[in-house]
């Protein structure tokens, strides 16, 4: 029920607390579990060296018995040192034991103990360690009592040691005093496996502990990550719905009124003019302007949300691009006559047939074509040249333009912008048009580029993939509008 | 045809729009340039029309009351005397599906209202009535 709270808890906050509170958790776990990997790895080899120094004591103690026996019979003493220097290898873990057991231990003593141990000196500190923390814990606590049981044998095989070293310099051991030694390294070897066996079931225990809290602790962030993943696809689900919601309320609700607006200007333009006033007809005309932007402004919006959205769907189909190029340049032509615009197009007339998507094409076309118009002065001159290399469709518009400023030019193509020798020229524009070329053009995998010197001109270049059909006719003819 | 008594009467255009304005301005536009107009705000006494009436061409908006105009044209393709009408669509959706899908209905034309001119549509009709 816990989990059912807290997920009606989240509910009820907003996207952005949600995704703070998960992003925290998961923080939270990583760190947590990063800690716990240190903290497992360190036991882990805390563990290993204790295993592999408690072999090197049995080792030394093994040879200590044996270079005394042996120093019983040869009376030599290089094996009474050699015992003697076994033996100190079990009195050094002692030592840093002893040291360690203190409230307050002298490390430096602790350590000279565990390398006299014969440990190595990288093991030490994760000796010290597991001593430290585990030493109350219990697997740990009975290895570390049998540890310490095996000191009164230490002291028992010591204090032989001394005697056989006596009776040497006197005569000959005593058979009691070898079989006592004997006696002692047998205790000592069921102490030694002892501790052996007792430190492996702990350190199986440890291993699976651990080993549970890191699944835990996965599976904790599994969950978390899933849980902002669905709070993700569903927030982009809504963001996305509300965008589409957006876009058919603007096709439907404001499209409408526009051509209302648009058609009725038309009319009252078309008709009656002797009876206007001058300045009446010069209102009409701004209005009939005025709608006629607000429809191609809506008409830019739809485009970018549908390609932000990617509910555009391609449709690839045999075009004739002359026949694009020259439907787009008649409806340009007005404007065209009106600033004395010099257009020359530079198409091979036997371009043949591509297949391409031909809307995409028209948009991006009357796009780059109705730019140059906009912001070439009059008389000016622009150059249109459109042909077919390797199947790929090249268009070439230049024009001598304003051109781009050299410190804007790198934003040219982002939603809404627009240069500022354009924004002063042109008014009314909204920073869609180059925004949505690309867009198409990306869409189309073709590319856009352009070089442009501020009061000389612009050249775009357009490469787009086509498909190339057959020189002769293609089986579907496109039908202009009219 | 070249049917000499045909010509006589002015050829009938069929107007299937709900909104009033729009409707309006259009029927105007269209009998001042001498056609006859048919008028109806929703799609199902458009297509009663359509198949009563027999009109020379319809204009089809496609978000209509009562029966959209996709339904409305597929009905009308489907009637054995009405079938070859031409329809012209003129709406406001400018999905790509839309377009795609009245276009294989046979249509011969597609104009974004917002996006045409009367002129444009004017020239259209006339393409048709020829």
């Amino acid at each position: 029920m816990r989990y059912f709270d807290s997920v009606k808890y989240l509910a009820g906050r907003t996207l952005q607390y949600r995704f703070k509170i998960i992003i925290t958790s998961i923080i939270i776990i990583l760190l947590f579990g990063m800690v716990n990997f240190w903290f497992s790895m360190k036991v882990m080899s805390g563990i290993r060296s204790y295993v592999g120094g408690e072999s090197l004591w049995s080792k030394s103690q093994k040879d200590a018995v044996n270079y005394l026996v042996k120093y019983s019979s040869s009376h030599d003493q290089a094996d009474y040192d050699h015992y003697l220097i076994f033996i100190k290898v079990s009195k050094g873990d002692r030592q840093a034991r002893e040291e360690l057991n203190k409230s307050n231990p002298n490390i430096t003593i602790v350590k000279e103990g565990f390398i006299q141990g014969g440990n190595s000196p990288k093991d030490v500190n994760d000796l010290i360690f597991l001593y430290k923390w585990f030493r109350h814990v219990s697997y740990m606590e009975s290895a570390i009592k049998i540890w310490a049981a095996a000191d009164g044998e230490i002291d028992n095989l010591t204090a032989l040691g001394n005697q056989i070293h006596e009776e040497v310099a006197g005569s000959s051991p005593t058979e009691q005093t070898l079989q006592n030694v004997y006696a002692a390294n047998s205790r000592l070897t069921v102490l030694e496996n002892d501790f052996s066996s007792t430190l492996g079931d702990g350190s199986r225990g440890i291993a699976m502990t651990l080993m549970a809290i890191t699944l835990f602790m996965t599976c904790l962030l599994g969950a978390l990550a899933v849980t902002s993943a669905v709070l993700i696809a569903k927030a982009t689900v809504r963001l996305d719905r509300a965008k589409t919601e957006f876009v058919s309320l603007a096709s439907h609700q404001l499209r409408t009124p526009l051509t209302a607006i648009n058609w009725y200007a038309e009319s009252l333009l078309a008709s009656n003019k002797p009876k206007r006033l001058p300045k009446q007809q010069k209102q009409l005309e701004e209005l009939y302007g005025a709608s006629q932007r607000a429809s191609r402004l809506v008409s830019d919006l739809l485009s970018v949300s549908r390609l932000d959205l990617g509910t555009y769907q391609t449709e690839i189909k045999s075009t004739d691009v002359n026949i694009i190029l020259n439907t787009i340049l008649k409806d340009l032509e007005a404007t065209i006559k009106k600033k004395s615009l010099q257009i020359s197009k530079k198409t091979d007339k036997h371009i043949p047939k591509i297949k391409l998507d031909s809307r995409l094409l028209t948009v991006v076309l009357e796009n780059l074509i109705s730019n140059s118009i906009k912001y070439t002065p009059e008389r000016g001159k622009i150059t249109i040249s459109l042909s077919i290399k390797k199947s790929r469709l090249i268009v070439n518009i230049s024009d001598t333009g304003i051109g781009i400023p050299k410190s804007q030019q790198a934003h040219i193509f982002e939603k809404l912008y627009r240069a500022d020798n354009a924004k002063e020229m042109e008014a009314h524009n909204t920073g869609l048009g180059l925004y949505v070329c690309k867009a198409m053009v990306d869409r189309m995998g073709g590319s856009i580029t352009f070089e442009s010197v501020e009061n000389k001109g612009t050249d775009f270049h357009v490469k787009i993939p086509v498909i190339v059909e057959g020189r002769s006719h293609g089986k579907y003819g496109t039908k202009s509008k009219g | 045809m070249g049917n000499t008594a045909q010509k006589v009467k002015a050829k009938q255009v069929l107007i299937v729009e709900d909104d009033l304005s729009i409707r309006d301005v259009l029927a105007q536009k269209i009998t001042d340039c001498g056609y006859e107009v048919i008028l109806s705000g929703d799609g199902q006494e458009g297509l009663d029309l359509a198949l009563d009436k027999d009109p020379d061409l319809i204009l089809l908006d496609l978000q209509l009351p009562k029966l959209n105009g996709k339904e409305l044209l597929k009905k009308v393709r489907n009637d054995e005397k009405s079938k070859r009408i031409p329809v012209i669509i003129l709406t406001n959706d400018g999905s790509s599906m839309s377009i795609e899908d009245t276009l294989n209905k046979g249509t011969p034309a597609y104009f974004i209202k917002s996006d045409t001119s009367l002129a444009e549509i004017v020239e259209a009709i006339k393409y048709h009535l020829v």
